[in-house]
């Protein structure tokens, strides 16, 4: 027989989690994070033929119709690099975002059957949400290489700078996700404000127009836009298009705080989802 | 926590707001509703505990807080090691993947790594004998499929409580056999099973038995007898009368009438016994008038638990004494029934009656037949069947030991004293 100390009693109560035990705990289940991302992309592309090809279909779209109704139709450009470039890297910034938004506010609802027989931090839904919108984005990437070589661009230095690129962007999309999640779980409402965020932000976002647009006096508004911020910070990761701006740093700290304290107030409420959802 | 506890449950309270305000039992207006109510108790290692109650009486709500799914509003729980749940049929399991993909999902969301999963995977397939589908989506499997790899996934990676939320019903006759086994093998390994079930015949051997209603914890028993002890509560309330004392019927009103045939009396009663005692004999007088002359009818005395499990049935026939057509138009049959056969437990007395069962006799011992002739030729039909008529409880005496058999826990729901000898040699 094991010894009584060797082995882990679990406590049940009514408290929630304390701020470290709660990451703690999803550290213990980081695991799970990679299994419902694995779940997750195998369910999404089972029965298509065409599978993972779909992932870069998509973009590859919204590239065609923004370059052709704005590089060609309207004659913009975008100074250093080439009209579908600043497309693309604006998009791949946006789409990140938007499907981290879409699918990680949608998570908790439709894990519901999972969520009320079995056990596991909720956090790990929205986790798991970006570790699948980060593949996408690394399979979009692809799309790059015909674009580069068809220009002949070559990457910036600045590319070591990538994975910031990608936690700002992630923390830009958990944060609405978390913080709306605390007060929707039990009123539904504020679920439907997201689609708002992402069809109309990309409109205060530079994604398929530059800043230049902008009269001198609204122009400052895009460095207290995150996103703006994200996009801005892609291209000059990928192509030092721009200069490097102090108030991205601002922002992402700003951000990554919002976000872990959104993540925590979240936990304090996920002993509930289970009673609601 | 002692060296031997496996679950401890102090004072848990659940409420759940509901979406529409009720009036409760103080007459107020409100939107709580206590699913469970300060429940207290304490499971040992290697114990396996039924949880029964009525629907609704908390028993899921218990069983989903010890799971860790949902949290309680008071008190608390601790529990010793790995919790396993299987709380619903294909919980955590994803339509879409296949079944082995499914085994490293579960075992997974239950805190397994991979390479534990891994060594047991054989183990795992082997035991569900769903090996055949195992790469299947698991969308297309049976509820039974379902169930079998659910319970396969539990039983081979390495928790020390279970906790079973009414999914065995699913199960076919094989895999019950197959899961009876593996618990006993678990409990030898001092794992501990918690289980809820409404099908009490699956209960019969557990160790404890936790009784809830309402929210609150009625009875904690180790005693098998909670089980009729609760079948009975639930009759009762429903205002049925149990006899205990000598009874006749004459009033049948309430039964399907027949063309061919009348009950105008049944009488049950213990001779020289007011009170109904499980050491006497029992006797049966049951009059019947024939309405038609063209049929010969049998009576069938039909004995069932009181949760509809038919226990026996007997009938003069069995001794060869058949109805003829030539009988006389008003009969009396009269049964006895053995003293020391039946338990301390409410029985249901139903009665049959069957026709032409004489021609059968006759057709079988002239000629030889082969089955499907005997079927063919039979003109045999159910005339009448009175079921419930008298449900009657004995009370336990026997004029040989003096002790309380509830306390025994034995099994079954007869305890017939059969023709016991003993020499030594």
């Amino acid at each position: 027989m094991k010894d009584i100390k060797t082995e882990k009693v679990l406590i049940i109560n009514s408290k929630p989690d304390s701020f470290f035990v709660y990451f703690k705990k999803i550290w213990h289940y980081k695991n799970l994070i990679w299994v419902f991302a694995q779940r997750d992309i195998k369910v999404k592309y089972a029965q298509t033929m065409l599978g993972i090809t779909w992932t870069i279909l998509q973009p590859l779209t919204a590239l065609v119709i923004y370059t052709v109704f704005f590089g060609v139709i309207l004659n913009w450009s975008a100074g250093d690099i080439p009209f579908p470039l600043y497309v693309l890297s604006g998009l791949i910034g946006w789409n990140f975002f938007s499907y981290i938004i879409y699918q990680g506010s949608s998570s908790v609802q439709d894990a519901s059957f999972t969520i009320k027989k079995i056990y596991f931090p909720k956090s790990i839904l929205p986790l798991s949400k970006v570790v699948i919108a980060l593949i996408e984005l690394l399979l979009s990437l692809i799309l790059f290489i015909p674009l580069l070589l068809y220009y002949n661009v070559s990457i910036s230095w600045h590319i070591v700078f990538f994975p910031f690129s990608i936690l700002f962007n992630a923390f830009c999309g958990l944060l609405p996700v978390f913080f709306i999640a605390i007060f929707a779980y039990k009123k539904r409402d504020l679920f439907h404000l997201l689609p708002y965020i992402v069809t109309f932000g990309i409109w205060l976002t530079p994604v398929f127009f530059t800043n230049s647009i902008f009269s001198a006096r609204f122009s400052f508004l895009m460095d207290y836009n995150p996103m703006a911020n994200v996009v801005e910070f892609w291209r000059w990761v990928l192509f030092n298009y721009g200069s490097f701006k102090v108030i991205w740093v601002a922002n992402f700290f700003i951000v990554m705080i919002l976000t872990i304290v959104a993540m925590y107030f979240y936990n304090r409420k996920e002993n509930e989802f289970s009673d609601f959802i | 926590m002692a060296e031997n506890t496996s679950i401890i449950v102090e004072n848990v309270s659940k409420v759940y707001k509901l979406l529409h305000p009720q009036i409760n039992e103080e007459a107020t207006l409100t939107n709580e509703h206590w699913a469970l109510r300060n429940i207290s108790f304490e499971i040992k290692k290697g114990e396996s505990v039924g949880i029964i109650g009525p629907n609704g009486s908390g028993k899921s709500t218990l069983l989903k807080i010890l799971a860790g799914v949902t949290k309680p509003t008071h008190g608390n729980a601790m529990i010793l090691g790995k919790v396993g749940s299987i709380l619903d049929i294909g919980a955590g399991f994803h339509p879409e993947l296949s079944g082995s993909e499914n085994v490293f999902l579960n075992g997974q969301l239950h805190g397994f790594s991979k390479s534990e999963i891994k060594s047991k995977y054989d183990a795992i397939v082997n035991f569900s004998g769903v090996a055949k589908f195992i790469n299947e989506p698991v969308k297309n499997y049976s509820n039974g499929m379902y169930l079998r790899l659910a319970f396969s996934i539990m039983a081979n990676l390495d928790f020390d409580v279970f906790l079973f939320d009414e999914v065995f019903s699913v199960g076919d006759a094989e895999f019950n056999i197959k899961t009876r086994a593996k618990f006993q093998e678990l409990r030898a390994t001092n794992k501990t099973i918690v289980f809820v079930s409404h099908n009490l015949s699956e209960l019969e051997n557990q160790d404890k038995y936790i009784l809830l209603e309402n929210g609150f914890l009625k009875e904690v028993s180790q005693k098998r007898s909670i089980l009729s002890n609760y079948l009975e509560d639930v009759f009762h309330t429903k205002n049925m009368n149990i006899c205990t004392e000598a009874i006749s019927i004459e009033d049948f009103s309430k039964f399907d009438l027949s063309s061919e045939l009348r009950v105008v009396r049944l009488s049950f009663f213990q001779k020289d016994n007011t009170k109904f005692t499980t050491d006497a004999e029992f006797e049966l007088e049951l009059e019947i008038e024939k309405l038609l002359n063209t049929d010969a009818i049998d009576p069938v005395l039909v004995i069932s638990e009181i949760n509809g499990n038919i226990l026996l049935s007997s009938s003069p026939f069995l001794s060869g004494k058949f109805a003829r057509k030539e009988d006389a138009a008003n009969l009396v049959y009269r049964c006895k029934i053995p003293k020391n056969f039946f338990g301390s437990q409410v029985y249901n007395v139903s009665l049959c009656f069957m026709k032409n069962l004489y021609e059968v006799e006759n057709y079988i011992t002239e000629t030889v037949v082969k089955s499907e002739d005997f079927t063919k030729n039979t003109k045999t039909e159910v005339v009448m069947f009175m079921e419930n008529i008298i449900k009657f409880k004995p009370n336990f005496v026997n004029s040989n030991m003096n002790i309380d058999l509830s306390n025994l826990n034995l099994h079954g729901s007869l305890l017939p004293a059969f023709d016991w000898t003993c020499k030594s040699i």
